[in-house]
């Protein structure tokens, strides 16, 4: 067990790396000086925009920059927005949020994805399966920003049953609404996979095995079936928690939330490279950890799963 | 990060039995053939049976004939607008009615199947050639070139795939960029951050085959090593990304459609479902239309490929035949 965390931890860190290398790559690349579109309703002086340049270490080659960047990261130093916020300020503002928007529709996505996709494989092709398999089919195949723009104005507009947007605060309450907006694409995924393993398992030795031993029926379908369903599960949920990430950006944008999803749609608009490329890689790193903490917990639910 | 996506599990569940018996001499590789033809006959057999298969391939079939002639389901010009209708309700003149320019709404969700279908057609081949020839290499070699190409493809899927579309367009792309170059630029994003799991369940489905009796013959024969990659290993693999990759369609036209809604996919004069769905969203309140029928002809479009993967990957199961 130790090996295998040991050996997932050494590839993960090259993976981490280039992960965050290829996104700075890519930050760095957006077109236009960041400093000329600074100063109002005149034009910059070129003294400033030499001066900016300079401060931030722009007009250095691209990988010593990166390197410079890693070191400050690694020590902590986050630097500062180009107009002199410290970005680890602005992070400590949007982070809190949208970890609480990404919680609260990870907990909505289990509860029902769990109770609905475990009941399915259990009752397969009932009334419950069928109309989930078709319901969760359809709310699949909506964008996401149809489904915020309905839920927003049918709920909050019309019914008036929420706040359409969610006030600075955001108080708990106000990002239920996201929340489940977010969940609803990724959930079907999650209970398809559910009703598989259930159904799979249902036929398996392990369980025959279980009941012949005269566990009684609840033991062995909440713990020897559920151990087994358990890591597929939690492997998918671990991976769709990129399309969560990405979600949070027009989630964000259509509830006038302000967390990580906005702040970076709003620092590539502005031309913040150093934002962009920090609230990236903070959003890559916790993607990462999330996968790395999945396979360990899946390599410990599944010991077969450690020789992959 | 090793393990498989949902669709890309669900997909893996049916390469247990192998499609692709063992085989030797030539005789037996022609009898063989029909055999592998035959799980495709029986596949086409069930699915014809299929209600919900026939309807969204009729579905998918009257999309890609609007995408491709756009006029023999709408005349008029989709960007021709008369303010004098301006979001005007649906009447016999605009089926869907009028958006704020006074365009007809018909008219422009008509002509902009194109750009969601071009995406998601054109970034499923892209993934699945590129994921394929990867796959294959990776798993056929093994050693240090399979780590290599399974590390890019982690790091590479280690990046949230909607924050690098953002960046990548917003990069690459401004308001006077044409539009086919916008579309090109789209495509290759995805195909570039999307072949790495398409490459994931291609590596693990030539693992599992790659030590079948049947492969280690055609090599003690002497077969060249492509030989036995394409004509032995390979149409063993086809299931698998055929059934995940007609539940990706939906993925990519979604994820243009959510681009272009953010002003960073398609700008006018393209005509595109998430643009229009954009250019609608103010108008919520007092004219509904404007953002729905483009709404559900998103949704539908999605929902077909979806159903038709999912219809798929049943048929192909082998645990659902006799």
């Amino acid at each position: 067990m130790l090996k295998f965390a040991g050996r997932r931890l050494l590839q993960f860190i090259p993976v981490l790396i280039g992960a965050t290398a290829i996104c700075w790559a890519l930050v760095w690349a957006l077109p236009g000086d960041p400093f000329r579109g600074r100063c109002g309703q005149v034009a910059c002086s070129d003294q400033y925009v030499a001066a900016m340049t300079q401060k931030y270490g722009l007009d250095r080659p691209l990988v010593v920059q990166y390197l410079v960047y890693l070191k400050n990261l690694l020590t902590g130093n986050l630097g500062q927005t180009f107009s002199g916020q410290d970005i680890s300020d602005v992070i400590s503002r949007a982070l809190p949020v949208t970890a609480r928007l990404a919680i609260i529709s990870i907990v909505i996505q289990v509860v029902l994805a769990a109770s609905i996709g475990i009941y399915s494989g259990l009752k397969q092709n009932g009334i419950v399966d069928v109309t989930a398999l078709f319901t969760s089919l359809i709310l699949f195949s909506l964008p996401i920003f149809v489904v915020a723009f309905v839920a927003q104005y049918v709920l909050g507009v019309k019914l008036g049953w929420v706040k359409p947007t969610v006030s600075p605060a955001a108080p708990t309450s106000e990002l239920i609404l996201p929340a489940a907006v977010l969940a609803i694409g990724i959930m079907a995924t999650l209970m398809r996979i559910l009703r598989a393993s259930v159904a799979e398992g249902l036929h398996s030795d392990y369980l025959r095995t279980a009941r012949s031993k005269g566990f009684k029926e609840s033991r062995v379908v909440g713990v020897h079936l559920m151990r087994n369903v358990m890591a597929p599960a939690l492997n998918v949920l671990g991976l769709e928690f990129a399309a969560l990430l990405g979600g949070t950006v027009i989630v964000e944008g259509i509830f006038n939330i302000k967390g990580v999803g906005g702040v970076i749609y709003k620092a590539i608009q502005d031309r913040e490279q150093l934002t962009v490329a920090t609230m990236v890689t903070v959003v890559i790193i916790f993607y990462l950890v999330i996968n790395l903490i999945v396979d360990i917990i899946c390599a410990m639910l599944d010991p077969r799963s450690r020789d992959v | 990060m090793s393990e498989p996506l949902a669709d890309e599990m669900a997909a893996e569940v049916e390469q247990d039995s192998p499609v692709h018996p063992a085989t030797v001499s030539r005789a037996e590789a022609e009898a063989n053939d029909t055999r592998s033809h035959g799980v495709w006959i029986d596949a086409w057999r069930i699915l014809r049976r299929k209600p919900l298969f026939v309807i969204s391939v009729s579905v998918i079939a009257i999309l890609t004939v609007m995408a491709i002639a756009p006029w023999l389901f709408a005349s008029g010009d989709p960007n021709k607008g008369d303010l004098a209708y301006s979001l005007k309700p649906p009447s016999p003149a605009g089926w869907f009615g009028f958006d704020i320019n006074g365009r007809n709404v018909y008219t422009r969700v008509i002509y902009g199947a194109r750009a969601s279908l071009t995406v998601g057609f054109a970034c499923t081949i892209g993934t699945a050639l590129i994921g394929i020839f990867f796959g294959s290499i990776a798993a056929y070699t093994g050693g240090a070139t399979d780590s290599v190409i399974s590390r890019i493809g982690d790091m590479l899927l280690g990046i949230p795939f909607a924050l690098a579309a953002i960046i990548v367009l917003s990069t690459l792309t401004t308001f006077d960029t044409p539009n086919w170059q916008v579309e090109i630029i789209l495509i290759m994003t995805i195909i570039v951050f999307g072949w790495p799991s398409i490459a994931r369940v291609l590596r693990s489905t030539v693992l599992v085959t790659r030590n079948a009796d049947y492969v280690v013959a055609g090599q003690a024969l002497g077969l060249s090593g492509s030989r036995v990659l394409f004509r032995h290993i390979l149409p063993n693999a086809v299931s698998p990304i055929l059934v995940l990759s007609t539940m990706r369609v939906g993925g990519y036209i979604a994820t243009e459609a959510s681009l272009s809604y953010l002003g960073l996919g398609l700008h006018p004069p393209a005509v595109s479902w998430g643009q229009m769905v954009s250019d609608g969203q103010p108008y919520l309140r007092t004219a509904f239309y404007v953002l729905l029928f483009p709404s559900i002809f998103l949704a539908i479009t999605i929902l077909a490929f979806v159903l038709a993967g999912e219809a798929l990957r049943e048929a192909l199961d082998p645990a659902n035949r006799k």
